[in-house]
Protein backbone atom coordinates (compact mmCIF):
# COMPACT_ATOMS: atom_id res chain seq x y z
CA UNK A 1 0.00 0.00 0.00
CA UNK A 2 1.31 3.17 -1.09
CA UNK A 3 2.32 5.63 2.02
CA UNK A 4 -0.54 8.55 2.14
CA UNK A 5 0.50 12.00 1.55
CA UNK A 6 0.20 13.72 4.83
CA UNK A 7 2.80 11.24 6.17
CA UNK A 8 4.90 11.49 2.85
CA UNK A 9 4.81 15.58 3.82
CA UNK A 10 5.82 14.83 7.17
CA UNK A 11 9.17 13.38 6.08
CA UNK A 12 9.77 15.63 3.07
CA UNK A 13 12.36 17.15 4.35
CA UNK A 14 14.00 14.34 6.02
CA UNK A 15 13.89 12.49 2.65
CA UNK A 16 15.57 15.36 0.89
CA UNK A 17 17.97 15.88 4.00
CA UNK A 18 18.89 11.96 3.41
CA UNK A 19 17.95 11.52 7.32
CA UNK A 20 15.28 8.54 6.94
CA UNK A 21 15.53 5.35 7.51
CA UNK A 22 16.01 3.08 3.98
CA UNK A 23 12.33 1.47 3.72
CA UNK A 24 10.55 5.02 4.60
CA UNK A 25 13.36 6.58 1.85
CA UNK A 26 11.82 3.99 -0.62
CA UNK A 27 8.18 4.35 0.16
CA UNK A 28 8.33 8.27 0.06
CA UNK A 29 10.37 7.93 -3.21
CA UNK A 30 7.50 5.43 -4.75
CA UNK A 31 4.69 7.93 -3.65
CA UNK A 32 6.34 11.18 -5.14
CA UNK A 33 7.06 9.48 -8.42
CA UNK A 34 3.44 8.35 -8.32
CA UNK A 35 1.97 11.63 -6.80
CA UNK A 36 0.71 15.00 -8.06
CA UNK A 37 -0.15 16.58 -5.18
CA UNK A 38 2.94 15.85 -3.42
CA UNK A 39 5.61 16.36 -6.33
CA UNK A 40 5.33 19.89 -6.25
CA UNK A 41 6.68 20.83 -3.22
CA UNK A 42 9.20 18.08 -3.53
CA UNK A 43 10.48 19.90 -6.62
CA UNK A 44 10.27 23.35 -4.97
CA UNK A 45 12.32 21.96 -2.03
CA UNK A 46 14.80 20.71 -4.05
CA UNK A 47 15.29 23.28 -6.18
CA UNK A 48 15.78 25.52 -2.75
CA UNK A 49 18.25 23.17 -1.60
CA UNK A 50 20.05 23.38 -4.96
CA UNK A 51 19.80 26.91 -4.99
CA UNK A 52 21.76 27.21 -1.57
CA UNK A 53 24.64 24.68 -2.60
CA UNK A 54 25.43 26.79 -5.16
CA UNK A 55 25.08 29.76 -3.35
CA UNK A 56 27.35 28.08 -0.95
CA UNK A 57 29.79 27.00 -3.41
CA UNK A 58 30.23 30.51 -3.95
CA UNK A 59 31.09 32.32 -0.72
CA UNK A 60 34.77 30.93 -0.67
CA UNK A 61 37.17 33.47 0.24
CA UNK A 62 41.06 32.91 -0.38
CA UNK A 63 42.56 36.23 1.41
CA UNK A 64 41.13 34.68 5.03
CA UNK A 65 42.43 31.21 4.01
CA UNK A 66 45.65 33.05 4.20
CA UNK A 67 45.10 35.32 6.83
CA UNK A 68 43.98 32.32 9.39
CA UNK A 69 47.51 30.39 7.91
CA UNK A 70 49.26 33.19 8.96
CA UNK A 71 48.29 33.04 12.14
CA UNK A 72 48.96 29.53 13.04
CA UNK A 73 51.72 29.94 11.80
CA UNK A 74 53.17 32.35 14.34
CA UNK A 75 51.14 30.71 16.87
CA UNK A 76 53.21 27.88 15.99
CA UNK A 77 56.59 29.69 16.39
CA UNK A 78 57.27 29.77 12.98
CA UNK A 79 57.82 33.04 10.56
CA UNK A 80 54.60 34.03 8.01
CA UNK A 81 54.23 32.95 4.63
CA UNK A 82 55.97 34.80 1.63
CA UNK A 83 54.16 37.16 -0.04
CA UNK B 1 48.40 26.64 -1.48
CA UNK B 2 50.76 27.23 1.71
CA UNK B 3 52.85 24.53 2.90
CA UNK B 4 50.96 22.83 5.45
CA UNK B 5 53.81 21.36 7.33
CA UNK B 6 55.30 24.03 9.24
CA UNK B 7 52.27 23.98 11.90
CA UNK B 8 54.18 21.05 13.78
CA UNK B 9 50.75 19.46 14.86
CA UNK B 10 50.15 16.34 13.33
CA UNK B 11 47.03 15.91 11.80
CA UNK B 12 45.77 19.81 12.02
CA UNK B 13 46.12 21.02 8.39
CA UNK B 14 44.60 17.80 7.17
CA UNK B 15 41.69 17.32 9.29
CA UNK B 16 40.87 21.47 10.18
CA UNK B 17 41.59 23.42 7.34
CA UNK B 18 39.26 22.31 4.77
CA UNK B 19 36.48 23.25 6.85
CA UNK B 20 37.15 26.99 6.75
CA UNK B 21 35.23 28.00 4.30
CA UNK B 22 31.94 26.28 6.05
CA UNK B 23 33.30 27.65 9.25
CA UNK B 24 33.48 31.40 7.51
CA UNK B 25 30.06 30.75 5.94
CA UNK B 26 28.49 29.63 9.55
CA UNK B 27 30.57 32.94 11.30
CA UNK B 28 29.53 35.30 8.77
CA UNK B 29 25.83 34.62 9.29
CA UNK B 30 25.99 34.49 13.07
CA UNK B 31 28.32 37.60 13.28
CA UNK B 32 26.42 39.21 9.99
CA UNK B 33 29.71 41.22 9.75
CA UNK B 34 32.36 40.28 7.13
CA UNK B 35 35.11 41.84 9.33
CA UNK B 36 34.01 40.15 12.76
CA UNK B 37 33.25 36.97 10.75
CA UNK B 38 37.01 37.48 9.68
CA UNK B 39 37.97 37.87 12.97
CA UNK B 40 35.87 34.96 14.41
CA UNK B 41 36.76 32.15 11.99
CA UNK B 42 40.63 33.47 12.76
CA UNK B 43 39.80 32.85 16.61
CA UNK B 44 38.25 29.51 15.93
CA UNK B 45 40.85 28.52 14.50
CA UNK B 46 43.34 29.65 16.67
CA UNK B 47 41.40 28.14 19.65
CA UNK B 48 41.53 24.68 17.74
CA UNK B 49 45.31 24.41 17.25
CA UNK B 50 45.94 25.32 20.81
CA UNK B 51 43.36 22.63 22.07
CA UNK B 52 44.29 20.09 19.33
CA UNK B 53 45.40 17.82 22.18
CA UNK B 54 42.13 17.41 23.53
CA UNK B 55 40.30 16.60 20.08
CA UNK B 56 39.43 13.06 19.81
CA UNK B 57 41.35 11.60 16.24
CA UNK B 58 38.52 10.20 14.44
CA UNK B 59 35.72 11.95 15.56
CA UNK B 60 33.90 14.98 13.45
CA UNK B 61 36.39 17.45 13.13
CA UNK B 62 33.78 19.69 11.44
CA UNK B 63 31.14 19.76 14.74
CA UNK B 64 34.12 20.10 16.53
CA UNK B 65 34.79 23.42 14.98
CA UNK B 66 31.52 24.82 14.56
CA UNK B 67 31.17 24.28 17.83
CA UNK B 68 34.11 26.55 18.79
CA UNK B 69 33.25 29.09 16.68
CA UNK B 70 29.66 29.43 18.14
CA UNK B 71 30.67 28.71 21.80
CA UNK B 72 33.39 31.77 21.03
CA UNK B 73 31.20 34.20 19.16
CA UNK B 74 28.80 33.76 21.97
CA UNK B 75 31.29 34.32 24.71
CA UNK B 76 32.21 37.80 22.17
CA UNK B 77 28.81 38.59 22.58
CA UNK B 78 28.19 38.14 26.33
CA UNK B 79 31.57 39.70 26.55
CA UNK B 80 30.18 43.30 24.63
CA UNK B 81 27.22 43.09 26.26
CA UNK B 82 25.07 41.13 29.66
CA UNK B 83 22.07 41.90 28.35
CA UNK B 84 21.83 38.78 25.77
CA UNK B 85 19.30 36.78 25.79
CA UNK B 86 18.15 34.16 23.18
CA UNK B 87 14.99 33.26 22.66
CA UNK B 88 13.08 31.16 20.55
CA UNK B 89 10.83 33.10 19.10
CA UNK B 90 7.21 31.60 17.96
CA UNK B 91 7.38 32.97 14.39
CA UNK B 92 3.68 31.62 13.47
CA UNK B 93 2.04 34.66 14.03
CA UNK B 94 -1.48 35.82 12.20
CA UNK B 95 0.36 37.93 9.44
CA UNK B 96 2.03 33.82 8.58
CA UNK B 97 -0.89 32.65 7.90
CA UNK B 98 -1.90 35.32 5.36
CA UNK B 99 1.54 35.51 3.78
CA UNK B 100 1.51 32.14 3.47
CA UNK B 101 -1.18 31.87 1.05
CA UNK B 102 -0.20 34.34 -0.84
CA UNK B 103 2.74 32.47 -1.40
CA UNK B 104 1.33 29.23 -1.89
CA UNK B 105 -0.52 31.03 -5.03
CA UNK B 106 2.66 32.70 -6.36
CA UNK B 107 4.70 28.67 -5.78
CA UNK B 108 2.49 27.48 -8.37
CA UNK B 109 2.34 30.43 -10.91
CA UNK B 110 6.56 29.85 -12.24
CA UNK B 111 8.84 26.58 -11.99
CA UNK B 112 10.78 26.32 -8.73
CA UNK B 113 14.74 26.65 -10.53
CA UNK B 114 13.51 29.76 -12.75
CA UNK B 115 12.15 31.22 -8.90
CA UNK B 116 15.39 30.76 -7.58
CA UNK B 117 17.35 31.63 -10.39
CA UNK B 118 16.47 35.65 -10.05
CA UNK B 119 17.29 35.30 -6.07
CA UNK B 120 20.90 37.53 -6.09
CA UNK B 121 23.24 36.14 -3.20
CA UNK B 122 23.09 39.45 -1.41
CA UNK B 123 18.48 39.54 -0.74
CA UNK B 124 19.60 35.54 -0.01
CA UNK B 125 21.78 36.89 2.62
CA UNK B 126 19.53 39.10 3.90
CA UNK B 127 16.86 36.57 4.29
CA UNK B 128 18.95 34.66 6.63
CA UNK B 129 19.94 37.46 8.45
CA UNK B 130 16.35 38.61 9.33
CA UNK B 131 15.66 34.84 10.49
CA UNK B 132 15.58 35.03 14.53
CA UNK B 133 18.62 33.74 15.48
CA UNK B 134 17.57 29.85 16.86
CA UNK B 135 16.23 29.31 13.25
CA UNK B 136 19.46 31.11 12.09
CA UNK B 137 22.38 28.96 13.03
CA UNK B 138 19.92 25.79 12.43
CA UNK B 139 19.52 26.62 8.58
CA UNK B 140 23.06 28.17 8.16
CA UNK B 141 24.24 24.41 9.49
CA UNK B 142 22.27 22.36 7.62
CA UNK B 143 21.65 24.29 4.44
CA UNK B 144 25.16 26.16 4.09
CA UNK B 145 27.46 24.02 5.88
CA UNK B 146 25.99 20.91 5.28
CA UNK B 147 25.35 19.15 8.48
CA UNK B 148 23.42 16.56 9.13
CA UNK B 149 20.64 16.07 12.07
CA UNK B 150 23.18 14.67 14.51
CA UNK B 151 25.93 17.12 13.97
CA UNK B 152 23.93 20.23 14.21
CA UNK B 153 22.11 18.66 17.25
CA UNK B 154 26.04 17.93 18.82
CA UNK B 155 27.03 21.54 17.69
CA UNK B 156 24.41 23.43 18.85
CA UNK B 157 23.95 21.07 22.11
CA UNK B 158 19.82 20.57 21.21
CA UNK B 159 18.14 16.84 20.68
CA UNK B 160 17.08 16.16 17.45
CA UNK B 161 13.78 16.87 16.86
CA UNK B 162 14.46 20.30 17.82
CA UNK B 163 16.70 20.46 14.90
CA UNK B 164 14.12 19.39 12.52
CA UNK B 165 11.85 21.71 14.25
CA UNK B 166 13.77 24.86 13.64
CA UNK B 167 15.02 23.99 10.47
CA UNK B 168 11.42 23.54 9.10
CA UNK B 169 10.43 26.42 9.95
CA UNK B 170 13.58 28.49 8.97
CA UNK B 171 13.02 27.15 5.50
CA UNK B 172 9.29 27.96 5.49
CA UNK B 173 10.55 32.00 6.70
CA UNK B 174 13.18 31.99 4.65
CA UNK B 175 11.25 30.73 1.53
CA UNK B 176 8.54 33.30 2.54
CA UNK B 177 10.84 35.90 2.51
CA UNK B 178 12.10 34.87 -0.56
CA UNK B 179 9.16 34.80 -2.37
CA UNK B 180 7.99 38.26 -0.82
CA UNK B 181 11.14 39.50 -2.28
CA UNK B 182 10.79 37.95 -5.38
CA UNK B 183 6.74 39.10 -6.22
CA UNK B 184 8.00 42.72 -5.21
CA UNK B 185 10.84 42.70 -7.78
CA UNK B 186 8.02 41.44 -10.20
CA UNK B 187 5.70 44.29 -9.33
CA UNK B 188 8.95 46.93 -9.85
CA UNK B 189 9.14 45.66 -13.05
CA UNK B 190 5.33 46.01 -14.36
CA UNK B 191 5.86 49.20 -12.88
CA UNK B 192 9.12 50.23 -14.80
CA UNK B 193 7.21 49.19 -18.23
CA UNK B 194 4.04 50.92 -17.30
CA UNK B 195 5.88 54.02 -16.26
CA UNK B 196 7.96 53.73 -19.75
CA UNK B 197 4.95 53.04 -21.97
CA UNK B 198 3.03 55.96 -20.45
Amino acid sequence: MMMPCDQVMERLWDFIDGELPADEEQAVREHLEMCGRCFPQYDWNRAYMRFMHNASARMTNHALRRRVFEALLQESGHNGLTP
Amino acid sequence: MPETQPLGKPGFAEEALPWMDAVHRFALRLTRSGEEAEDLVQETYLRAFRSWDQFERGTNCRSWLFTICRNTHLHERERASSRYEMTETDVTGAGDAARSLVNQRALAAQSPDDFFKQIVDDRLLEAIDSLAEAYRETLILSDLADLNYAEISEVLDIPVGTVKSRLFRARRQLRDALLIHGMKSAYADVRLVTDRGS
